[in-house]
């Protein structure tokens, strides 16, 4: 069966990949979502829109932008920005004084799952999956600084993500 | 006074609040909102979290709830708690709210809303109303 | 403004605003010395899907430089001397171009010397620095054309694998290579009389893309390649040999020689085209590095080339680079 490729394998292969390296590295690091418990990793645009603004504590959340295509290489090179928020208020038996820990901790985290920095490119829109010929790679995370709100701290970090789109 | 005595005071205080507050809520209008709430994903498949498929939704009606709509054209709904427990069928403030807050829409006469805001009344750590404030999803 | 229907006159000429440079390759014919002729009358609207035959497409090269010399003989006389006449004593050219990706061809391109295959070896006693004593290589056998070989049953040759096709070298001396020549044999003990040698440079590569065993023991088995080999339809004399990739040196005495054409397409419809009809490899070899993000860098093989002469048949005249222009439509000469 043909795949037609795009840069979607690309954000869904990189969303899986931090999903299964997240429940390896920490498998207590969980989020709800409707009801069900899942690794604590989520892409914003794949959610259902609240309204609220407001993103899930002690959870990853991956927003896509800033995408571009470089077509100086034999295949096209495409490349988006992807930014990873996460936040945290602690935890409710320490008052959440632990939460500058909490999100040390979660940086750590941060950095494991974006390590090593290439995965087979999959596509996910047949079933069971298609493993395709290229790699998704991405460049060193940039960590942003942390922000303070009321009783919440959060960060961004930012990656680059790549793939070259293979033809059909 | 213990504090075996003082929780029993409390929890006596607070359930005499959840049925005054379901009462009058009771007396002073029949209106219903109804919750539209996207029912869990579905076993191992990943297709919701990559966006591939979408969840079904259930609508859950909440009755008696008091509509407000202030001069500025922001709605609250008051709604008894022990009316949302039962009609959620979840227990405990935090489910409580989680629920109410993941509410894709609220729908209010012929207005689908949205949740901006959950508030919660208590009394002795019971909650005895719930106060949601909605506001009119961003259009494009 | 025309008193008939409104129609425009021919527009004053434009510069041709390019997106990309395309790179298309020939070989030269090295026992003959002659190189593909490219009619710019005939030829020069091809499509770039569908290059002349013979052309090889580079696909997309960047940074194309060229630079040309010429000197001239003078002759002064008078008092104060002035100058009499001048007439050409010296021309040379060069050029270079930046290729998108690595290939076979590419790298042989950019390396000034011989590239060479790195054939799967039999084991660690053979090893050399550009490639070690080879594997058995297996015989192809009748009923194969270009792109679905037979071999024996049996084969170790997988999906996945990449593949040399050529004939055992058997003494020979001179240009070797089917197809294109990959190397100059001076004497059969200057490579040991190595038989996989012309496999070791051949230009005759595919990947294999499908195995089908035959129907029972004995039965050749039949091995699709993801295209044509360059050299056509293997003969019964050919072998196989898997690689495990390339190796190029700086170094050897080899220098490859090609034609090139470099082709700019206006995005009014015009078209450029530059025809070297003989460019010898320079030698070394370079890659162009980009940073392409934090800790990420992109490498990229650089070519470089100098310019040999052709006669031109219309006039006689020794050139080293036909340049034509085919100008857009309705545009003034």
């Amino acid at each position: 069966m043909s795949v037609v490729d795009g840069f979607q394998n690309a954000k869904d292969t990189f969303y899986v990949t931090l999903r299964d390296r997240l429940a390896a590295l920490n498998a207590d690091r969980t989020v709800v979502v409707r009801g069900a418990t899942r690794p604590a990793v989520a892409v914003a645009e794949n959610e259902i829109s609240l309204g609220t603004g407001t993103d899930p504590v002690n959870a990853f959340v991956l927003r896509w932008t800033g995408f571009a295509v470089d077509t100086s290489d034999a295949l096209p090179l495409l490349k988006a920005q992807c930014e990873i928020s996460f936040a945290t208020e602690g935890s409710a038996e320490m008052a959440g004084m632990d939460r500058g820990r909490t999100l040390s901790a979660m940086g750590e985290e941060m950095r494991g799952m974006l390590h090593p920095a290439t995965v087979p490119k999959q596509s996910f829109a047949v079933s069971p999956a298609v493993t395709l010929a290229t790699q998704v790679f991405w460049d060193a995370p940039v960590f942003g600084p942390v922000k303070e709100t009321a009783d919440r701290i959060s960060r961004m970090v930012t990656v680059e993500v790549f793939a070259w789109k293979e033809a059909a | 006074m213990t504090g075996a005595g003082m929780s029993g005071a409390g929890f006596a205080g607070g359930e005499a609040a959840r049925r005054s507050a379901a009462s009058l809520l009771g007396s002073l209008t029949g209106d219903a909102v109804v919750l539209r709430i996207a029912t869990p994903p579905v076993g191992d498949s990943d297709a919701e979290e990559l966006g591939l498929g979408s969840p079904e939704f259930q609508d859950v009606a909440l009755t008696p709830a008091l509509v407000r709509v202030s001069s500025t054209n922001k709605t609250t709904v008051l709604i008894a708690a022990s009316a949302v427990e039962a009609a959620l069928g979840v227990d405990g403030a935090e489910a409580v709210e989680l629920a109410l807050k993941s509410a894709c829409f609220v729908q209010v006469s012929d207005d689908m809303l949205q949740v901006a805001q959950v508030e919660r009344r208590a009394v002795f750590g019971r909650a005895y109303l719930y106060r949601l404030l909605l506001k009119t999803p961003e259009t494009r | 403004m025309s008193g008939g229907a409104g129609v425009m006159g021919p527009l004053c000429p434009t510069s041709p605003v390019v997106e990309r440079v395309r790179l298309f390759v020939a070989p030269v014919d090295r026992t003959s010395g002659n190189a593909l002729v490219f009619d710019p009358a005939m030829q020069g609207r091809f499509a770039l899907s569908a290059p002349p035959p013979g052309w090889f497409d580079m696909g997309v090269v960047a940074d194309v430089k060229r630079d040309a010399v010429t000197t001239f003989a003078e002759v002064w006389s008078g008092a104060p001397a002035l100058l009499k006449t001048r007439s050409r004593a010296k021309v040379s050219a060069d050029v270079s171009c930046t290729f998108a990706g690595w290939s076979k061809l590419a790298m042989a391109l950019s390396s000034g010397s011989q590239q060479m295959n790195l054939l799967r070896s039999s084991g660690l006693a053979g090893a050399n620095d550009s490639g070690g004593a080879a594997a058995s290589a297996v015989a192809v056998l009748a009923g194969s054309s270009a792109t679905v070989l037979q071999l024996p049953a049996g084969s170790a040759v997988a999906v996945g694998d990449a593949v040399v096709v050529d004939e055992d070298y058997e003494g020979a001396t001179g240009y070797v290579g089917s197809g294109i020549a990959g190397a100059y044999v001076r004497s059969a003990s200057a490579i040991g009389n190595d038989a996989d040698y012309v496999r070791r440079v051949s230009f005759n590569v595919g990947r294999v893309v499908g195995v089908i065993a035959g129907a029972s023991a004995g039965v050749p088995m039949a091995v699709t390649l993801a295209g044509p080999l360059l050299a056509g339809v293997p003969s019964l004399t050919m072998k196989l040999s898997v690689l495990m990739g390339f190796v190029d040196r700086l170094g050897g005495s080899f220098a490859g020689e090609w034609s090139g054409l470099f082709v700019m397409d206006g995005v009014q419809g015009d078209r450029v085209l530059l025809h070297y009809p003989r460019l010898q490899t320079a030698p070394g070899v370079a890659e162009v590095t980009d940073q392409l993000a934090v800790g990420l860098q992109r490498w990229r093989l650089r070519a470089q080339f100098h310019a040999l002469p052709v006669l031109d048949a219309n006039d006689g005249e020794a050139v080293l680079c036909f340049r034509s222009y085919l100008p857009a439509p309705g545009r003034l000469l």
